[in-house]
């Protein structure tokens, strides 16, 4: 069985997923393990959405490693971009996530994060009246 | 069933594919007729006798095709008689196992292709299998594999709601192919010579459904053409037959028989003529698929303009921020045709199965099922007219125009927008203008496709104390601590300025536009 894992640098909140400003750089390194030697090594930053709509996914960034043994470990640099913000409404919430992927085959290793300002999703307050702008 | 209805089908298509293995021969017509079919059908048929040398002795033949069964047109079954006139030596097929199996022409190869039909079947049943038996994945399993190429991308899901919306378009040229190419031959047809021609018969036939019983004019008559008496049951182009029977019943008591009247007669072939040469009004109806069509094409179209640009990753504001910018608002006059145009749809659609209903009624059924399950679609058809005139009265209000001085609010920010008013602005009594932040989700529920709104935000931007000057300015701005505009493709964030102006006693002016709210 093959086993695929993704560190990240920082510091991890108990029990809560690491944070990082948009437009900010995120840094860590995978490792794995393969039943079989791997065609390529990706690393993606990636975000997706879960709640009542079809499900919709972006790559932000990706990082392929060179000539990937079928057990190894490398570092990697990430760009987040602007947006969007980790997300946590009453519809549609946004997450992200790295994931390190080897092909072929369909296993991963993931770590979600939080991309935020604040370093916490973005919930919407309940609705209210109108508010003064 | 497929699978049985697939065997079906196969042993027919084996049958005509063994028919492209016998011998070629000349057979010699001895005479043939023109008579009713069998089995109260109402199809004439071709009925002709010839001989022909086989297994070392002479032999008579009576089919002319294997299958063949007649045809509704008198007119198809006279060109026979026509083409296998008597005495003539034609080429026939006998089967080369049975010298006593013969017949004068084979099924056309072109009839195999209905196998493909019960084939669908199949396919959707082994699918379906395929899927209830595939080894799922375990949890454990599950949560190792990876997720960020799961999902589709824009352009096949463009490409998927195009393929549906393509249904609506080929259907709907395909249904009014059927209307198309009769008014091409009456067309044609203004060019045809006129002859006297005589009534021979004159009926109204039915034909029987399973739910319904449908109704055709059935006028045979005869003329002279090509040197002999021809004839033909065709009254006009528009072939098949529709619900309700009087107007079929009036052509038939006009045309009894014995009647001398004029007929139209193809001058390339004397045996293809007509009665009737007009557009009848059941051409009308050709609307209908024609709205299909139109629906279809607008889908394609809406499903990759909603592409473009999908999933957007947001910018934030320093990155596209350009200004000041006009914002678009539809015009009153497409807000018309809209609504016209969704009303025309929806109650074009309707009103043929409630003129269907009301046929039943008139001729003594009591469809009360269909009545009741069409009154709220009635309702609302209804609504819609409704509609149309709202936005035809909302069309005389004043019109704001609407101007943000940046085409991009950054979250914590803000930008000015201006409206100047054009048209009576004195009629208005009132005028607030706010931001909506909205969470939108698409997501399917069985075949059709929903989509969830939720507003999380609303903000006042403006609100007049009394009357509403002709133009003005306001500060839009977006809270730092909320979410800026995101589309993921199914799943978007929006924000949109609404616009409402009060007008006592007539529709109110309203106006909404969607803007951009980006990352801070």
């Amino acid at each position: 069985m093959s086993t695929l894992l993704v560190e990240l640098e920082g510091v991890e909140p108990d029990g809560g997923k690491r944070a990082f400003a948009p437009g900010g750089e995120l840094r860590g390194r995978a490792s794995w393990t393969l039943d079989a030697d791997p065609e390529s090594v990706e690393v993606r930053l990636f975000w997706r959405t879960e709640g009542k709509g079809n499900p919709d996914t972006g790559v932000a960034d990706t990082v392929a490693f060179d000539a990937p043994g079928r057990q190894d470990r490398r570092e990697f640099r990430l760009k987040i971009p602007a947006g969007p913000y980790s997300f946590e409404g009453k519809l549609i919430t946004i997450l992200w996530s790295v994931e390190v992927v080897a092909e072929p085959g369909s296993e991963g290793g993931r770590q979600d994060v939080v991309v935020s300002p604040t370093g916490q999703p973005v919930r919407p307050p309940a609705p209210s009246p109108v508010k003064p702008g | 069933m497929g699978c049985v209805f697939t065997a079906m089908v196969l042993q027919g298509a084996w049958r005509t594919i063994r028919t492209y293995t016998w011998e070629k021969t000349t057979c010699r017509m001895l005479d043939g007729f023109v008579t009713s079919a069998e089995e109260n059908s109402g199809n004439y048929e071709f009925r002709p006798r010839y001989s022909y040398e086989a297994g070392g002795r002479s032999r008579k033949g009576t089919v002319y095709k294997p299958g063949y069964s007649g045809s509704e047109k008198v007119g198809d079954a006279e060109a026979l008689k026509t083409r296998y006139e008597k005495g003539a030596e034609v080429p026939c097929y006998v089967s080369r196992d049975d010298p006593e199996k013969v017949a004068l022409e084979r099924p056309s190869l072109w009839t195999l292709l209905i196998v493909l039909f019960p084939l669908v079947f199949v396919a959707v049943g082994a699918g379906g299998l395929l899927m209830t038996w595939s080894p799922r994945a375990k949890p454990g399993e599950l949560a190792r594999q990876a997720i960020s190429r799961k999902t589709g991308s824009p352009l096949q899901a463009a490409g998927c709601l195009a393929a549906f919306f393509g249904i609506f378009l080929l259907f709907g040229l395909g249904m009014s192919l059927f209307f198309a190419l009769p008014a091409l031959k009456v067309a044609k047809a203004r060019s045809w010579r006129e002859v006297p021609c005589t009534v021979l018969e004159s009926n109204v036939r039915s034909h029987s459904g399973s739910d319904s019983t449908t109704y055709s004019v059935d006028i045979l008559y005869e003329y002279e053409a090509g040197g002999r008496m021809r004839r033909s049951n065709r009254y006009e182009f528009l072939g098949g037959s529709s619900g309700g029977s009087s107007d079929k019943q009036a052509i038939v008591a006009a045309n009894p028989p014995g009647t001398r009247r004029s007929c139209f007669v193809n001058p390339d072939d004397p045996n293809d003529a007509v009665m009737y040469r007009g557009l009848s009004k059941t051409y009308w109806v050709a609307l209908a698929p024609l709205l299909f069509a139109a629906a279809g094409a607008g889908g394609i179209v809406f499903a990759f303009k909603i592409r473009k640009g999908k999933p957007s990753v947001p910018s934030n504001a320093a990155g596209i921020a350009r200004g000041p910018v006009k914002l678009a608002t539809p015009h009153p006059v497409a807000k018309i045709f809209g609504m016209l145009f969704l009303a025309l749809f929806w109650n074009g659609i309707t009103s043929v199965f409630v003129w269907k209903t009301i046929q039943e009624w008139k001729s003594g059924g009591k469809p009360f099922g269909l009545t009741c399950f069409l009154v709220p679609f009635v309702l609302v058809g209804l609504l819609l007219i409704f509609g149309v005139f709202y936005s035809f009265l909302a069309a005389f209000n004043p019109r704001p125009s609407l101007t943000l001085s940046s085409n991009a609010v950054p979250l914590g920010g803000s930008a000015t927008l201006s409206w100047t008013f054009t048209g009576s602005v004195s009629r208005l009594s009132g005028m607030k203008v706010f931001l909506e932040g909205a969470e939108e989700a698409r997501y399917r529920r069985g075949k059709s496709s929903h989509t969830d709104r939720e507003v999380f935000a609303k903000i006042s931007v403006y609100e007049s104390a009394g009357g509403v000057a002709a133009s003005g300015n306001a500060e839009v701005r977006a809270p730092a601590d909320t979410m800026h505009s995101f589309s993921g493709g199914s799943n978007r964030i929006v924000w949109t300025l609404k616009l409402s102006g009060e007008i006592p006693k007539w529709p109110d002016v309203t106006e909404s536009v969607e803007i951009e709210v980006t990352p801070s």
